[in-house]
């Protein structure tokens, strides 16, 4: 896209479930549902600071902890759109059992899933698809956080070349207080890399080899989630522990958390789901003036603007996942836009909830406080919106920029050809209702092909740098990438027919792909216009300023 | 001990129904589906039994279109051994009569010693199909039970009665026996369970209909519910309250 290629056929028809695990998923939410109506108590695990034991052992019954895990292994081998689905529900019934359930499924086992041998998966794997065992993913350190390459936890060869002897401090570890196996990154200095990067490995530890879990961290949300410090002294982890190519660990942590993202915003979906419909109940039932205050338009703004963004943000996290399923890969970049829209949409929309609900929405009698505070982490772990912003438009823009430069020897300017090449490519074939959007969407890739040639021709490689620039950029190929995805469904809910679809659920999609898509439009623009027209610099000069200065420069009452 | 469980699947309990353009029917093109829950109350009662027995199997049984092997495939889930789906893709419009047939069909080849159903399906809410196949299969029936045990070719059964006072009964097997609340905790389709289901056999056949007893006319949502008034307070309030009930309400 950011070549200004938009090919419908890369995402028409849209990637709906088959019937079969359509089957599959509807059995498995059918009994987590029941589960979570009957005995999970958000507001009571919120209170807790911890999901009870008998709640983790009903879930584990349940599959909870198998949902990715491969059916030779014991687990109920959810793909990609299943396993989102069943986060949507598990992040409407209660944040932390979500994350809870991310920590182990989406993070803390994928090592072994992506480059186990076969060994190691049938040590580890049926008993973590059981949740005999728990995992977590320990990456961050207390001075490696964006900058995960930074890392100092080592793994030394004991002398019998048996067995690792780890030390080091890893920080914000989710599930680090539960977990029993640990999937940890550690520098690996007798593993050195000819490209003079640092080491870095990737190893199984058990709780039982010896490392200690630091105290809970105190936290704004999902407190009933697990966040510790762990602590690794002399730590003894046998060699065949260590998963995948030794030196080559970083890459794969980088693999776990890109391929994950999609995870995350079907979490951030079920809960904007959940938190509408709640603001529907409490704005119908609520009367002010003598009548419901959904009848007055500034909470119908609110309403409508909740259920345009969703719908897009649905569009968007089962397109990523259908197309993952269906190609059986993960997409970085997709994932990526799915993280920043996801977290971003749930944010809006739990702050239009809670401004729905008033005075009640600010107390602990309604889910919205809870919800608001349980929001908040996602826009900041796994991979901060900002570092994500800067990873999609630079690694989006890093190949076409190679191969130009590459085909264009000696050029002056490999990149212009960027925006030479900007055309606008044929609108995808729409309902007539549908028509305006199409258009607009083949505008949005022209226009981001101008704006990325324009930024990789002016800043070259210190492009990464011009942080303002880029995420502007990213901000660009997110709208118009949402854009497609809406456009993609429905197109193919049009095609199936309204006999198939329903005529009423049809209208509803047309209804609502036009708002999703001129929200988007809008949101893509001004992206656009402020590349164009902007005070960053004054801005940026500010920021200096109050650094300098240590704060304001004055106060003069 | 065989036992043949009949379940049916309805539309999620807080569906909101809409009467289709032919003014007979539901549109149901828009509408979740679950296991009609009294028929869960079954699904463990069959299962208990089994346990109890130590052998035998559970056949779960439905009348309905292709996509009913979502829920039979839940019951498999759940440990039932195997399935039958009588297709019929308009099962929607069928009557009890027409429905107690085609399962009694079904259910006399497997020769059980128990049938069980919920004691109704909470869509069209008639409560038929258990009694009517009682009477077709020649079996004695037992309604809306809420304790059952079996010895020695016999169920002992307990239903509550009229004011509050519970019936206990005894009944030689094969019987039909249908469920309710307060028998048991249906259980949940776990992880193993689900992964054991895919390998279980569902038997699709073509329903072998029954004769229709009742045809639908047409089929309307009831009124929406006025709002309610207060009238005023206290003792004044009554004779424009009983007015209002006799000439408005029209209920005294």
């Amino acid at each position: 896209m950011f070549l200004g290629q938009l090919d419908a056929a890369d995402f028409c028809p849209y990637p709906f479930l088959d019937p079969d695990s359509a089957e599959l998923l509807s059995m498995v939410r059918g009994s987590f549902g029941r589960f979570a109506e009957e005995h999970i108590d958000a507001e009571s695990i919120d209170r807790a600071h911890a999901v009870p034991e008998a709640v983790l052992a009903g879930l584990s019954e349940l599959g909870l902890f198998g949902m990715r895990i491969p059916e030779e292994y014991g687990g109920l081998d959810l793909n990609a759109t299943q396993y989102c689905r069943v986060g949507m529900d598990l992040s409407a019934a209660d944040g932390a059992v979500a994350i809870l359930s991310g920590g182990h499924s989406t993070i803390g086992i994928k090592a072994l899933l992506l480059a186990g041998t076969e060994e190691q998966k049938a040590k580890y794997l049926p008993r973590l698809a059981t949740g005999e065992l728990k995992a977590a993913f320990a990456l961050s350190e207390p001075d490696a956080g964006s900058d995960a390459q930074a890392l100092t936890c080592t793994a030394k060869l004991s002398e019998d070349k048996q067995h690792y002897v780890v030390n080091g401090n890893k920080l914000w570890i989710t599930n680090g207080g539960l977990a029993n196996l640990v999937t940890l990154f550690v520098r690996t200095p007798d593993h050195p890399r000819t490209d003079g990067r640092p080491s870095i490995s990737c190893l199984l530890v058990e709780r039982e080899m010896g490392y200690e879990a630091g105290r809970e961290e105190t936290k704004l949300g999902i407190r009933g989630s697990s966040t510790v410090p762990l602590v690794f002294e002399d730590v003894s982890v046998p060699v065949e522990n260590l998963v995948g190519v030794p030196g080559e660990g970083f890459r794969l942590a980088l693999d776990i958390l890109n391929g994950g993202r999609t995870g995350l915003a079907g979490g951030c979906l079920g809960a904007s789901r959940y938190l509408l419909e709640e603001a529907v109940k409490y704005t119908t039932e609520r009367q002010q003036f003598g009548r419901p205050i959904a009848e007055f338009q500034l909470i119908q703004q609110k309403l409508g603007r909740m259920a345009q963004s969703l719908h897009a943000l649905e569009c968007m996290v089962f397109l990523t996942t259908g197309l993952a399923d269906r190609h059986g890969v993960d997409l970085p970049l997709e994932s990526a836009l799915c993280k920043i829209f996801g977290t971003e949409t749930l944010w809006s929309v739990v702050n239009d909830a809670v401004q729905c609900a008033g005075g009640n929405g600010f107390t602990t009698d309604y889910p919205f406080e809870r919800m608001l505070r349980d929001a908040r982490v996602n826009m900041i772990f796994e991979g901060t919106n900002e570092i994500l912003r800067v990873m999609v438009a630079t690694s989006g823009l890093r190949g076409p920029a190679e191969r130009l430069s590459e085909s264009i020897p000696g050029r002056d300017d490999p990149y212009g050809r960027l925006l030479d090449g900007a055309e606008v490519p044929d609108p995808m074939k729409v309902p007539d209702e549908l028509r305006a959007e199409s258009l607009a969407l083949s505008m949005a890739v022209a226009e981001l092909a101008v704006a990325s040639g324009k930024a990789v021709r002016t800043h070259g490689k210190a492009l990464r740098e011009q942080q303002l620039v880029v995420a502007a950029l990213t901000d660009q190929v997110l709208a118009t990438y949402a854009q497609a995805a809406v456009l993609s469904r429905a197109v193919s809910l049009h095609d199936q027919g309204a006999e198939t679809v329903g005529p009423e659920a049809l209208e509803h999609e047309i209804l609502l792909a036009k708002g999703s898509c001129r929200r988007l439009q809008r949101f893509g623009r001004r992206a656009s216009q402020s590349l164009r027209d902007n005070d960053d610099a004054i801005l940026l000069k500010t920021a200096g300023l109050i650094t300098r200065l240590g704060g304001m420069p004055g106060e003069r009452p | 001990m065989n036992i043949v469980v009949c379940i049916k699947r309805v539309p999620a309990t807080d569906s909101r129904i809409k009467v289709g353009a032919d003014g007979t029917s539901i549109d149901d093109s828009q509408l979740e589906w679950i296991i009609s829950p009294y028929d869960e109350f079954a699904v463990e009662a069959a299962l208990q039994m089994k346990e109890a027995a130590g052998e035998g199997e559970v056949t779960v049984m439905t009348m309905g279109p292709a996509e009913s092997t979502k829920e039979l495939r839940t019951c498999l889930a759940m440990g039932c051994d195997k399935a039958v789906l009588l297709t019929d893709p308009d099962s929607g419009t069928r009557d009890a009569h027409t429905t107690a047939h085609a399962l009694a069909k079904a259910i006399q080849g497997l020769s059980p010693d128990l049938v069980l159903c919920g004691k109704v399906a909470v869509d069209r809410d008639q409560g038929q199909v258990g009694s009517l196949l009682g009477g077709i299969l020649d079996m004695p029936c037992i309604t809306e039970i809420k304790a059952l045990s079996i010895t020695d070719g016999k169920a002992t059964v307990e239903r509550a009665g009229d004011s509050g006072t519970t019936e206990t009964w005894t009944v030689s097997l094969p019987a039909v026996l249908t469920t309710t609340k307060g028998l048991n905790e249906p259980r949940y389709a776990g992880l193993k369970g689900i992964m054991a289901a895919k390998k279980k056999p569902i038997d699709e056949q073509e329903a072998q209909l029954g004769e229709a007893a009742l045809t639908i006319k047409s089929l309307e949502l009831p009124p929406p519910r006025r709002e309610g008034r207060i009238i005023g307070e206290g003792p004044e309030a009554v004779t424009e309250l009983v007015r209002l009930l006799r000439e408005e309400a029209k209920i005294l």
